[in-house]
This record gives C-alpha cells, sequence and structure tokens, in this order.
C-alpha cells in the first residue's frame, strides 16, 4: 500500500493514518481533496499555541493596514510569507473586510516555468467546497419536499449502498451530509491513492462509489464523526436520481446561475482545463520536486471536490448561503447545525457541508475549504459580513497549512 | 419487457417476430419489382425527381412520415443529397439539407470501432473475459462477467438481459441516466441465455462495451469516440453529445414521435444519456456515410480487426438475410451482393443504410419512427438507391 511504501495519499486517509501512527513525512506528502493533513493530538497544541501567537501578531499587524504608502497590508504580508517563507509558487486572497470593502491580493508566480504574474482573483480548483455546494442543492431539495433529511438512502437509491458493514437502509441523508455514515472513502483505495498516475484518468462516479465499497464500513451509522469523500459522491447520485438530471447541471442552475458566480463552473465530464486566466497549479511529486498539475480530470472528485471558482466567487457564495439567498431559514439551521469535528483543527465543528471555525478576535466563521492536487483553499465568512478566502497553488507542508489558517484567521480579525 | 411485445419497434434497431419476418420476405419481392420499374426514370433529362426523392416523396406523402432525408453516391463515386417534406411540423419549416439526426443504434459501430482499435493497440484481448476488464461488474442471475467475452458483447452473444424499457425512456425523455444506473437495470434481470449459445440483440452489450472503453483508455467514452473516430476521418457533424446536452447542435429537422393517440410529439431535444455508447451520437446522412465508407476502406482499423467485425453470424431478426458483425450488419442487396452498415432508432429519428465494397453508399434518414410498411418503405429506398 501507498501508507508504506509513503508515495502518495487519499484526499483525507491522513486522519486516520495519523491515528494509526503514521509517520509525519508521510503525512506531509499526503494530498486531500479535503485537507486536514494536520491533526493529531501532538499538531493540535502546536495549533492552540500558534492561534494564541497570532492573535499577538493580529494585534501587532492590524495598525499596518491604517498606514498610508507603500507599504503592504497585513494579508499582502502573509501572502508574500507564504510564498518566501514556505516556498509556495503563489498565493492568493480576496478579503471583504469590516467596512464593507473588498480588497483582491496576489503573490509569487503564476508560472514556475514562465514567471508569469498570479492573474489577479485568477481560478482555481477549490476540492471540498464543492461539497457545500452539494449540501446547498440536496438542501433546497429537502426544502421542496423531495429529499428527506432523515430518510435512508436507500429509499433513493434502492440497494446501491451495501457491503462489509455497509447498507443503504441504515444510513440517512443527514448522515451523508454530516460525515455520520461510516462509508469508507473511496479516495484510500490504491488505484485512486497516487495522484501521479491518475491526472488525466476518467472515473465515473460509480466507479468511485465501487471503490469505497469494497471496503469495511469504518463504524455503525450516526455513531461516529469522520470526514468521507464517498459520502459526497453519494449525495451527488441523490441529486441525480431524485432531479433527473446531471450533478453538475442542478449545482450549476440552482447555486451559480442563482446568485452569478459569473466565474464558477461544475467542469463538464471530461473537461480537463481551467477556463479562465489562472495561475498553475502544482503537485508535489515524491522526489519533492513540482509537478504543473493544472490540467487535470477532477472526475476523481466529481460531487465531492471537482468545482472551478475564483476567491471573490467562494466569498460570494458563502455570504449568500449564510444571507439566507440559497436556502429556506429551516436548511440553513439544518446546514449550520454543527458536531464536533475536531480532527479538522480546533474547535472545529462540522454541519451539512459546512464548517465552523472560533476565529482569534472572538465568533465563530462559516465556510469549509477544500484541497486538491494543484491547489488549497481556506475561506471563512462571518455572520456579520465578513469574509476571506485564500489560496495557494500547491498543496502546502505542515507549517505552510499552518501559515494559511492563521492568514485566514487574521485577514477576518484585522 | 418490452421487446416481448411484438410490434415494439423501439429500441435502437429493429427486430421483428418471425411473422414480421415474412412479411418482410414479401415486402422486400415487391421492392425489386418497383425498383425496375424506378430505374429508368434516373436516366430521364429534365426536372423529374430521380428514384431517390421519388422514395423520399412517398415516405413523406404516402406514410405521413413529417420528413425524409437521404444522401446517395452511386455507382459514378458522385454523391447527392435530398430532402422531403417539413423540418418542423408546427413551422412548416424546410428540412435542412443534409440537417444533423441522432443516429441511435449506428452509434454501436462506433463503439466497436473504437473497442477494436484498443484490439490493434493490444489493450483489449477480443476473446477475453469481460471480466478482466471490469472485475466484478457483471454478476446476477445466470450472469457471470467471467464467463462472457469482449467478442461476445460486441456480436450480441452473450445473453446479456436489455436495458432499455421504452415506456420509462418515451414517458421522461429528458431524464439524465449514469451508465452504471443503466446497467443495474439490465442486471436485475436473469441471463436471457448462456454466452455463445445464441444471437439475441441487446443494447447492453454496447453499454458494457462503453464502460470497457472508459476503463481501459481512462478517458470518457464521447472523447474516445469523438477523438478516434470523428476528428481522424474528419466527420465535422458528427459527435458524441457531452453528459447532460440534450440538444442537437447544427441545422436539423425536427424529430417526433407518435403517442398512443396518434398526435405527433417534438421529441428533438432528449437527453441520449440512456442510449449513451449504444446510440447516442448525433451525426449526418453524408457523414455516415463517410464513417461506413472510411470504415471498409480500412481507414480505421486494421485488416486483421476489420476481418473480426465483418465475420458475421445469423441475425435473421433483424430481417431475411441480415447477419451481424462485430457492432456491424450485413444487409443482401436486391440486386445482388450486400451492403454494410448497422441503422438505427430512436424516438424522433430512424435511420438506415451503409455501404458496399465497390463504393455505394447510401443513408436515409426519417423524423419519426415509422410504422411497419413505412419502416420497410425506408429498407426498400436504401436497397433501391444502392441498386439504381
Amino acid at each position: 500500500m501507498n501508507v508504506r511504501t509513503g508515495t502518495a495519499g487519499g484526499f483525507c486517509a491522513q486522519v486516520r493514518r495519523t491515528r494509526r501512527s503514521i509517520n509525519f513525512t508521510i503525512l506531509q506528502r499526503g494530498y486531500t481533496v479535503n485537507e486536514h493533513l494536520e491533526h493529531n493530538r501532538t499538531k493540535r497544541r502546536g495549533l492552540a499555541v500558534a492561534v494564541a501567537a497570532l492573535a499577538v501578531a493580529a494585534g501587532a499587524l492590524a495598525p499596518t493596514a491604517a498606514f498610508a504608502g507603500g507599504r503592504p497590508d497585513s494579508v499582502q504580508s502573509s501572502l508574500n510569507a507564504l510564498v518566501k517563507d514556505d516556498g509556495l509558487p503563489a498565493a492568493l486572497a480576496t478579503v471583504k473586510g469590516r467596512d464593507g470593502r473588498t480588497h483582491t491580493y496576489t503573490a509569487g508566480v503564476g508560472n514556475l516555468t514562465t514567471k508569469a504574474k498570479v492573474p489577479t482573483d485568477g481560478q482555481i480548483r477549490i476540492g471540498s467546497n464543492t461539497k457545500t455546494f452539494t449540501a446547498v442543492v440536496v438542501l433546497q431539495l429537502v426544502a421542496e419536499g423531495k429529499i428527506g433529511l432523515d430518510t435512508s438512502v436507500d429509499t433513493y437509491l434502492p440497494g446501491l449502498l451495501h457491503g462489509d458493514g455497509i447498507d443503504g437502509h441504515n444510513i440517512t441523508v443527514r448522515q451523508l451530509l454530516q460525515h455520520t455514515s461510516g462509508l469508507p472513502d473511496y479516495t484510500d483505495a490504491p488505484a485512486l491513492s497516487d495522484f501521479s498516475t491518475i491526472q488525466h484518468r476518467y472515473f465515473e462516479p460509480r466507479e468511485l462509489l465501487d471503490s469505497a465499497l469494497a471496503q469495511k464500513a469504518r463504524f455503525a451509522p450516526g455513531t461516529r464523526w469522520e470526514y468521507s469523500n464517498t459520502n459526497y459522491i453519494v449525495a451527488g447520485l441523490l441529486i441525480q436520481k431524485v432531479t433527473g438530471r446531471p450533478v453538475g447541471e442542478e449545482i450549476t442552475k440552482r447555486v451559480i446561475d442563482r446568485i452569478g458566480l459569473r466565474h464558477t463552473y461544475f467542469p463538464t465530464p471530461g473537461d480537463m482545463t481551467i477556463h479562465e486566466a489562472h495561475p498553475e497549479g502544482y503537485n508535489q511529486e515524491p522526489d519533492g520536486s513540482l509537478h504543473d498539475y493544472s490540467e487535470m480530470d477532477p472526475s476523481m472528485a466529481w460531487a465531492a471536490g471537482a468545482i472551478v471558482s475564483t476567491n471573490t466567487d467562494l466569498n460570494s457564495f458563502f455570504s449568500a448561503l449564510l444571507g439566507g439567498r440559497l436556502l429556506p431559514a429551516t436548511q440553513l439551521a439544518e446546514m449550520r447545525t454543527t458536531v464536533p469535528a475536531e480532527l479538522l483543527g480546533p474547535g472545529v465543528r462540522y454541519g451539512l457541508g459546512l464548517q465552523s471555525k472560533p476565529l482569534s478576535c472572538g465568533g465563530l466563521a462559516w465556510g469549509h475549504g477544500g484541497t486538491i492536487p494543484g491547489y488549497r483553499s481556506r475561506d471563512a465568512v462571518t455572520d456579520d459580513g465578513r469574509a476571506a478566502s485564500i489560496t495557494v497553488t500547491t498543496i502546502p507542508g505542515d507549517a505552510g497549512a499552518q501559515h494559511m489558517a492563521d492568514a485566514l484567521d487574521a485577514a477576518l480579525c484585522r | 419487457m418490452y421487446e416481448h411485445a411484438p410490434h415494439s419497434r423501439f429500441p435502437l434497431s429493429r427486430r421483428g417476430s418471425r411473422h414480421r419476418a415474412a412479411s418482410v420476405v414479401t415486402a422486400v419481392a415487391a421492392v425489386a419489382v418497383t425498383v425496375g420499374v424506378l430505374a429508368p426514370t434516373a436516366a430521364f433529362a429534365g426536372g423529374r425527381p430521380d428514384s431517390v426523392q421519388s422514395s423520399l416523396n412517398a415516405l413523406v406523402k404516402d406514410d405521413g412520415l413529417p420528413a425524409a432525408l437521404a444522401t446517395v453516391k452511386g455507382r459514378d463515386g458522385r454523391t447527392h443529397t435530398y430532402t422531403a417534406g417539413v423540418g418542423n411540423l408546427t413551422t412548416k419549416a424546410k428540412v435542412p439539407t443534409d440537417g444533423q439526426i441522432r443516429i441511435g443504434s449506428n452509434t454501436k459501430t462506433f463503439t466497436a470501432v473504437v473497442v477494436l482499435q484498443l484490439v490493434a493497440e493490444g489493450k483489449i484481448g477480443l476473446d477475453t473475459s469481460v471480466d478482466t476488464y471490469l472485475p466484478g461488474l457483471l454478476h446476477g442471475d445466470g450472469i457471470d462477467g467471467h464467463n462472457i467475452t469482449v467478442r461476445q458483447l460486441l456480436q450480441h452473444t452473450s445473453g446479456l438481459p436489455e436495458y432499455v424499457d421504452k415506456d420509462v425512456i418515451l414517458g421522461n425523455p429528458k431524464r439524465y441516466y449514469e451508465p452504471r444506473e443503466l446497467l443495474d437495470a439490465a442486471l436485475a434481470q436473469k441471463a436471457h441465455f448462456a454466452p455463445g449459445t445464441r444471437w439475441e440483440y441487446s443494447n447492453t452489450n454496447y453499454l458494457v462495451a462503453g464502460l470497457i472503453i472508459q476503463k481501459v483508455t481512462g478517458r470518457p467514452l464521447g472523447e474516445e469516440v469523438n477523438q478516434r473516430i470523428a476528428d481522424r476521418i474528419g466527420l465535422r457533424h458528427t459527435y458524441f453529445p457531452t453528459p447532460g446536452d440534450m440538444t442537437i447542435h447544427e441545422a436539423h429537422p425536427e424529430g417526433y414521435n407518435q403517442d398512443a393517440d396518434g398526435s405527433l410529439h417534438d421529441y428533438t431535444e432528449l437527453d441520449p444519456s440512456w442510449g449513451w455508447a449504444a446510440g447516442g451520437v448525433i451525426s449526418t446522412n453524408s457523414d455516415l456515410i463517410r464513417f461506413y465508407t472510411a470504415l471498409l476502406g480500412g481507414r480505421l482499423l486494421p485488416a486483421a480487426q476489420l476481418a473480426q467485425m465483418r465475420t458475421t453470424v445469423p441475425a435473421d431478426e433483424l430481417g431475411p438475410g441480415v447477419r451481424y458483425g462485430l457492432g456491424l450488419m450485413s444487409r443482401p442487396l436486391s440486386c445482388g451482393g450486400l451492403y454494410w452498415g448497422h441503422g438505427g432508432v430512436i424516438p424522433g429519428y430512424n435511420t438506415a443504410g451503409g455501404a458496399t465494397d465497390d463504393g455505394r453508399a447510401a443513408n436515409i434518414a426519417v423524423t419519426m419512427i415509422p410504422g411497419d410498411a413505412a419502416a420497410q418503405h425506408v429498407e426498400a429506398a436504401v436497397d433501391s438507391a444502392l441498386c439504381h
């Protein structure tokens, strides 16, 4: 297995591997459609320290933003550090501050070969942020009375979920969206674990599911929380079954077009490109070298992670969602009803395709974040209208990941 | 299932009961006479329509089909296109010359060509089990992918039950289906016979062939069909629709379906995902002629694989003397010899035709699934076009 050889990692398998005491070197190499490389207990202590330090740093930096003249503000400084200190090719951000004004930032280069500039607010693969889009469509269908949140998956997809400890009769729609189904993660399958071999490979959604169902259930439904990309593949199939249309079309119609996200799309099957100006995304090979992974087949992530968007569109999306423009109050309340998800970080809680995270300056930020080979995004919005989204163009190591989280906190707290 | 309904002509290729086969023999005989009568007309100078045009006119006037279109490449190597009827029953718009059409089961020939190209590349074994490429996929009552070969899929000798349910499709033509969802519908049924023991047309065979192509190439089926065939031989009006695409991209006559009460309903816009590898492609009569001509001319497959494709078994259910190779049918001509093609039926459109080894080719499309008599007239028109 790849765990032993250390050649790769599944999208979220790292969480479990950590618990299995796999060493850090491998963890740092892990790639993920969601994130979460860094969550063993040791790390969480480290994070707590880092967040405390950050609170101080934010305090120290806050005045800079008020300085006139050419000095970069705190967000720009954070991005510069991600490039300079963490060695990431590029970093991009869009931040909407307390004053309601939006600023975009870039650092680094958009292409390591040509040294081209990073396009302002360039398109990126948003990875697991896609899960929030998928969850919104499911919850819209709940609001329309077409799906019951506590109804079994088998009701809609008869016979689909079955395997060792797996039975679709016992898994509810809510458990899928909440990651409490116990469904094993398809990204743990050997064929899907090594991103260097599947960059241009097309997968049928059901092929992904097969890879999950060949494994044992992780736990009985409802008894634990564990992030699994499989939950959102099933949610995508559920949307298709209930609407009779492709999941990409439903997300486009019900979310993207509805709130006018003009730089966001769900790639058509087979489309490996990024349509608009974008920084190249790089994947770190086992030998440490960076390989251009911008052109890839995102079918490996589908309803769990395929969308292309921008930092600004992500801010608009999460703001519209929290502002009640995508869901009726009842379904939005369901989405915001969270369970502890400490594996994602200290204080992090998971709702239905939505995460809440405590801010160092008090209160909570809502978002999801996403990681896919080539790109990692950290994003969150607050109920009082602040919003920030930061993207880097290779999956960072532990330190870089922490610096991103810190930068997001700082951007929302300044 | 619908295939037991004797007069159902729905799935992508038509099939008849023995009773129908008998009436076909009569019809073909009658056609031979007609052809004799009509043949001289083509030699007349002046404005009189030639025999192909007359056939199309009759399909519209006598058989009540909204439109008929044809492209014919004669013994002289020259190609002519024809239209009759109206492209839109409401607006009475003209039929676009060589307009795009849904070609239904002609798609199977495209799918078979890609499989055979992969055979030539050593990536697929024609007599290797399906389970080798898609482990564990085919299992059910009497169904086991270990015992079904790739050849049996392409040849319709696998015994796999049919996934297409005509009433379901017609009742909800804009529904999107995952290929695997279609396969589930087939695997819920019993095998029709042990692999290799009989011949029976089943769309499921080509659904599985499509999944094999995807597994072996790692790319979507439509992309492989577009690159390996349409782009390679320059079929500029032919494409495999992207999943979710319900439109026909270029100028086209509207396709109609006759509802139970006899009224015609526009079925042009439909989701072809249920046809997929067995029937999803959109093309034109002229592109289909180029396709079959290129195929027979060895421009798509090495000689060894083309020979396999042309190795046929009896398929009398499809008509007297019809034989089925690998995604390719041979039909005897009234003037002697035979032609190679496939034909296709999908709500809105019916196409028939193919090419001969000496370079003649004809393809005829009508814009509604015809009744028994009209279907016979379409076949007769192809025979006439190739023989005159």
